[in-house]
């Protein structure tokens, strides 16, 4: 199941924000290593503001299996502000575009071959919630391993500037062209046979 | 950051690539296409290749190249593969490298070193090796040559952002083979094809014919048929043609 928190509905959901970002601090910080804010329990840095969008895959427990974070590009966000020497020519900003950050999937981390079934809920979200809102593009930094996976399940990605090497890892920053194709074909690709998101409350989507 | 102009150019070419795999449609088509822009960078030969098993060729494993034949010949002839250096670290690797990073020459063997050199004498000189990996997918390594022993790390990236884009390519390519591809002029059997897999890893056809449960008389059959379909004199050519057509795998 598909969740969306945004500024209007972000204190109904308190309790499931936390558990995202106790997850992140495992993940990004404990597992990747990744020097972040944090107090030893919690990441949360400048960017989970009241501007934050989430979006989430949920268990029937309300057990978050996968997440990403979506901030406009109108206000300061993680590439403009630390990465911009990635995009060769200028970071992509406007009321059409987001940028992508913290997605991670616990399916990933599993040892068997069960299907990635919130992953692929969360790919087809993503670009189902970007259309809903006339979005564009999608900005995003990855490792480089990721992207014949991104491809491979569907998106419709632009570079928009060379790899780079940090740390030995290949990292590079891209665009998600938002179009009804691509949305179709990761539906497709990730065995998803209708619409993801929740049926919205009059003005719950739209305030970001 | 001051963006140097030959860096932009790198990544022009690059993103000039990826621009026109939307609308390649056929293998032979993507490999002119990679060739010219790995061209551009100053390479000369490439393969693209899924990692399998000798004798295991799934549906969707990939064979691409534009590489000197007489090498592939000599290279099947051999039983190279089991011995490929290159292969070797590609396998424990997930970032480009290049053939002469220490990772590659430290520790090679007689025989891997005879190889490089054997390649040397055929133009292969010096390379730079792609890893690619994705859920679902075979691994697959992109083996880019050229002339130039010092790559600028810039051009490497570019090749490794190419190489992604070549392989998914290449891949969604293969899944729509039957269509795409019904216009072949050289169509193998399967018996034919499943014999000349069987000759490429150096098995006699008396071999071939106990593992293929077949009379020794029908394998002499097929293999000759398919070098009557390639229209070439030995065995050896008929695999390196059906290798260059896609229609083996090494």
């Amino acid at each position: 199941m598909i969740v969306i928190i945004n500024r209007l509905n972000r204190d109904d959901y308190t309790d499931l924000l936390d558990q995202m970002y106790r997850q992140r601090y495992d993940i990004f910080i404990k597992r990747f290593g990744w020097d972040l804010p944090n107090d030893g329990v919690l990441e949360i840095d400048e960017y989970d503001t009241d501007d934050a969008v989430y979006i989430l895959s949920v268990d029937d427990e309300m057990n978050i299996k996968a997440s990403m974070r979506l901030c406009p590009t109108m206000k300061p966000h993680l590439m403009a502000d630390k990465f911009a020497h990635l995009c060769f020519k200028g970071v992509p900003t406007g009321p059409s575009i987001m940028e992508v950050t913290r997605f991670y999937s616990l399916d990933h981390y599993k040892r068997d071959d069960l299907p990635q079934h919130f992953t692929g809920e969360l790919r087809a979200a993503m670009l189902e919630y970007a259309l809903s809102e006339g979005l564009t593009q999608l900005t995003c930094i990855a490792n480089l391993t990721i992207i014949p996976n991104m491809l491979k399940t569907g998106y419709d990605l632009t570079p928009l500037g060379l790899p780079i090497l940090k740390k030995n890892e290949c990292i590079m920053a891209y665009a998600i062209n938002v179009t009804h194709a691509s949305y179709i074909e990761v539906c497709e690709n990730n065995d998803i046979d209708g619409p993801l998101l929740p049926v919205s409350k009059p003005g719950e989507r739209t305030a970001a | 950051m001051m963006m140097t102009s030959k860096k932009l150019e790198y990544f022009e070419n690059a993103s000039s690539f990826i621009a026109e795999c939307k609308t390649i449609s056929s293998s032979a088509e993507l490999v002119a296409t990679f060739h010219k822009h790995i061209s551009e960078l100053g390479f000369c030969h490439f393969t693209c290749t899924s990692f399998c098993s000798d004798s295991d060729t799934p549906h969707n494993a990939v064979r691409l190249a534009e590489y000197p034949s007489e090498w592939i010949e000599h290279y099947i002839q051999q039983s190279y593969k089991k011995h490929d250096r290159i292969l070797s670290v590609a396998r424990n690797r997930i970032i480009p490298f290049s053939w002469d990073d220490p990772v590659v020459m430290h520790g090679m063997t007689d025989l891997q070193e005879q190889i490089f050199q054997e390649a040397r004498e055929t133009g292969i000189i010096h390379g730079v090796t792609v890893p690619v990996y994705a859920d679902g997918f075979i691994p697959a390594t992109i083996n880019i040559v050229g002339p130039n022993r010092d790559v600028d790390p810039d051009v490497q990236h570019a090749l490794h952002l190419m190489s992604i884009y070549l392989y998914d390519t290449a891949v969604k390519l293969r899944k729509q083979e039957p269509e795409t591809l019904t216009d072949r002029v050289i169509e193998l059997t399967d018996r034919e094809r499943e014999c000349l897999q069987w000759v490429a890893e150096g098995k006699s056809e008396s071999v071939i014919a106990e593992l293929m449960n077949i009379s020794q008389s029908t394998v002499h059959f097929h293999v000759e048929n398919t070098k009557r379909k390639y229209g070439v004199a030995t065995r050896v050519q008929a695999v390196v043609r059906a290798f260059l057509d896609n229609q083996l795998l090494l």
